[in-house]
């Protein structure tokens, strides 16, 4: 099945616009941010109650041996992934069974940041 | 063509509602850089010790930086103008406002004279116009965003407002962006008085860069230095999903919070960041491309009196509402922080004014007839909610406290200025000071009253984490030995320099940490690959160092001498009494004396030497002071201390 840029669940975009400024930025040629140019937008409610990430791409443009495209290399959630849509679905399943244990996955996703957690040690402090 | 800055000053006449676009001398560029640094320049030169600070002369200006619209921009923007107290009113803020005014084609807004009746600023690209705005005035900060939107129809424009504590000149009040980020303590009040309603921006145009390929090495490098896994900083993780909520345990397991107006050093039982993360948190809110996952969060009160507020917070500083004063619930400071959110109220100037007036109240100072009949108490919650309102509508006792605590101690009188917590007459930003001197003299010596986002972070790197390779021009191991005076003249000097170059280049105080925190060279690489020019370590620190002399030749001309470098009675005097730490005493004029030293500064006036304005070629202060009869000393009085001379530490 063919790999696309996916969203896993909108409640997991923190609405940053980093996919949007680097997708502009390598379809610009670099020459720099912003101008329109992104195959990615976030849409915002007018009272800020959802960002909403809109994207129809196959990533092949920026990724021809299909590698991490540059927008979910960026994403600093993990809301958005490369992947067919098997594994999309079974990417959503486990975060929802993640969810249940730990709060902290409704502002990351468990890929974006796996165990063994890094904790403070009495004498780092 | 330029590269990174747009190259272009808007400035806005509100009097003859015209509006003019100018250049952005190349000169200002390289010697401020941008961001708080030329906004610190256009102060200093338009703005002189003449003006009012509620007259037509005073300015307010909106100011980004060359990186502002690129990732490592973080949606920074800078306002500053002429504090009603006549020092400097500066302020950050993030959200996504900044980044559309770069891609509109401007660095910098300047607001000038006043207009009669309430307007608002429409920007979108080369359309810039003022606007009635009768119809928003009066309406909190949330409602003029969507209302903007509708009425303008540009699809996602993004709204810098104040609130009614703007509209009703409440000391402090603070410009809200895009919704819920806010900054520039007292320039909301400057805008109110200018009757700007809000200024609502959208841009289509590009942040263009000289070098594409070094600067996504660069920013690439960035975060890794921010990676969760890879990081030497502890803290990145914690800060990563709760921000300073981590810190509340941290800060009452160690005695650094301001429990009941500071005289205590913590509060038994304390907000709970778990318990806030499972039932408060929904979901991640960030501003412009923001590296960290959640360092903003959505919240959302479901259940029991103040069931659904609703809004985004960072940096949880009004979290410390409850220890202040003294109770201890997670709905009341969300209801807190929804308030001054959507009123553009300053939450420390709230939270710390209210603070003071329950000690007063319960030291017998100010009395039920004083309060409008409100118990104030330490604990009690009601009255501490009921009060903040009374502030913002400036009703009764409100109106007082509304002029700041420093004001209100005037009126009341009878010994109540003792047991205030303000710097240079504005309110603490709850960083502890008897327990860490780095962080007292730090707050002492900020221009712009206790700012600490001028120095952050207030914990060391860890020392063993550096690489060899990275020159600290301090001593970590004995700088961040926290109840000591040892070296924090060099580390505070340091942390100024370089907090005040990142914030003009601009990007966000709160990623700068672990390595990126004591190196500045990651930033150099990202400015001189957008911008194409060529500057070297020393000469980017050395922009930090003009920029925050130039900042306290403003507040000298204002005639703020050493005497105001200064923390509160309370922190000086009296020890915390639930920890038996003792008070700071005398050692703080242990360090302002290293302070200055390092400086190039007066020890003695806090006057910058003229060797150290030539050096940072800020010849024009020279010719200034001495116009306005300013005595410049030539040489230093005494030795500089640094690692010697007058190091007696008292205990």
């Amino acid at each position: 099945m063919e790999k696309r840029i996916c969203v896993v669940s909108d409640d997991l975009c923190s609405g940053c616009r980093n996919c949007e400024m680097w997708c502009a930025f390598l379809r610009s040629n670099k020459k720099g941010f912003g101008g329109g140019h992104s195959k990615i937008r976030i849409v915002k409610d007018d009272r800020g109650l959802l960002n909403r990430p809109l994207v129809d791409c196959s990533g092949r443009a920026c990724s021809p041996g299909g590698e991490e495209p540059i927008c979910v290399e960026m994403c600093p959630t993990g809301c958005l992934i490369y992947c067919n849509s098997e594994d999309l679905h079974k990417k959503k399943l486990d975060l929802n069974e993640k969810r249940k244990d730990q709060p902290v996955f409704k502002l990351i996703a468990p890929w974006k940041y796996p165990y063994p957690w890094r904790k403070l040690e009495k004498e780092e402090l | 063509m330029s590269y990174g800055w747009r190259g272009k000053i808007l400035r806005v006449d509100l009097e003859k509602k015209r509006v003019f676009s100018e250049e952005l001398p190349k000169e200002w560029m390289r010697n401020y850089i941008g961001c708080r640094g030329i906004n610190s320049f256009i102060l200093y030169n338009e703005v002189g010790p003449q003006v009012d600070p509620f007259s037509d002369d005073n300015k307010l200006i909106f100011g980004t930086g060359p990186l502002e619209g690129t990732p490592v921009g973080m949606g920074r923007v800078s306002i500053q103008t002429k504090h009603p107290n006549r020092s400097i009113a500066e302020g950050g803020a993030g959200g996504h406002w900044a980044a559309e005014l770069k891609f509109a084609g401007y660095d910098f807004i300047v607001i000038e004279k006043k207009s009669e009746r309430p307007v608002y600023l429409l920007i979108h690209d080369d359309e810039v116009r003022l606007c009635d705005a009768r119809h928003l005035w009066g309406k909190d900060t949330r409602e003029k965003h969507a209302i903007l939107r509708q009425e303008t129809g540009i699809d996602n424009i993004q709204v810098a407002s104040i609130g009614r504590a703007g509209e009703n000149l409440v000391a402090n009040a603070k410009v809200q962006f895009t919704l819920d980020h806010s900054g520039g303590k007292a320039c909301g009040t400057i805008m109110g008085d200018k009757k700007l309603a809000a200024i609502a921006v959208r841009g289509t145009g590009m942040v263009r860069v000289k070098e594409p390929d070094r600067f996504l090495a660069g920013y690439r490098q960035l975060r890794r230095h921010l990676d969760l896994k890879e990081t030497i900083d502890v803290f990145v993780p914690s800060w990563a999903f709760n921000g300073a909520n981590m810190l509340l345990e941290l800060f009452n397991e160690n005695g650094w919070v301001h429990a009941f107006n500071a005289q205590k050093g913590s509060l038994e039982p304390m907000l709970n960041d778990v318990e806030y993360l499972d039932q408060y948190i929904t979901r991640p809110e960030s501003s412009f491309c923001c590296p960290f996952p959640a360092c903003g969060r959505r919240y959302e009160v479901k259940e029991g009196k103040y069931a659904g507020i609703a809004g985004d917070e960072r940096e949880v500083g009004f979290a410390q509402a409850g220890p202040i004063n003294g109770f201890c619930s997670w709905p009341v400071v969300l209801k807190f922080r929804d308030l001054c959110s959507q009123a553009g109220l300053d939450e420390d100037q709230a939270m710390y004014t209210i603070g003071w007036a329950t000690e007063c109240y319960e030291r017998g100072i100010i009395t039920k007839k004083d309060t409008d009949g409100i118990e104030l108490g330490f604990g009690n919650e009601d009255a501490f909610i009921e009060m903040t309102e009374k502030m913002i509508s400036r009703e009764g006792f409100g109106d007082i406290l509304a002029k700041g605590s420093q004001e209100a101690a005037k009126i009341i009188g009878k010994d109540s200025e003792k047991y205030l917590l303000t710097i240079k007459g504005k309110e603490l930003e709850r960083m502890p000071q008897r327990n860490g001197y780095q962080m007292a003299l730090a707050l002492a010596v900020c221009e712009a009253g206790p700012d600490h986002t001028r120095w952050y972070p207030p914990y060391p790197p860890n020392p063993k984490a550096i690489p060899k390779h990275v020159e600290i021009p301090f001593d970590p191991f004995k700088a961040f030995q926290t109840r000591s005076v040892d070296d924090k003249g060099r580390l505070v000097k340091w942390l100024y320099d370089s907090r005040a170059v990142i914030e003009s280049l601009p990007s966000c105080v709160f990623v700068v940490r672990g390595l990126l925190g004591i190196d500045l060279s990651p930033w150099l690489e990202l400015f001189n690959a957008c911008t194409g020019e060529n500057l070297s370590v020393e000469e980017f620190l050395n922009v930090g160092e003009r920029i925050v002399n130039l900042e306290r030749a403003y507040i000298v001309r204002e005639g703020f001498r050493r005497k105001d470098d200064t923390v509160p009675r309370r922190m000086l005097e009296e020890p915390i009494s639930d920890r038996h730490i003792p008070p700071i005493g005398k050692n703080l004029d242990l360090m302002l004396d290293d302070y200055y030293g390092q400086r190039g500064w007066d020890i003695e006036t806090a006057i910058p030497l003229q060797e150290t304005l030539r050096r940072l070629s800020l010849e024009f202060v020279i010719d200034d002071f001495r116009e306005m009869g300013i005595h410049l000393p030539e040489t230093p009085v005494k030795a500089p201390c640094g690692e010697g001379s007058r190091r007696e530490e008292v205990k």
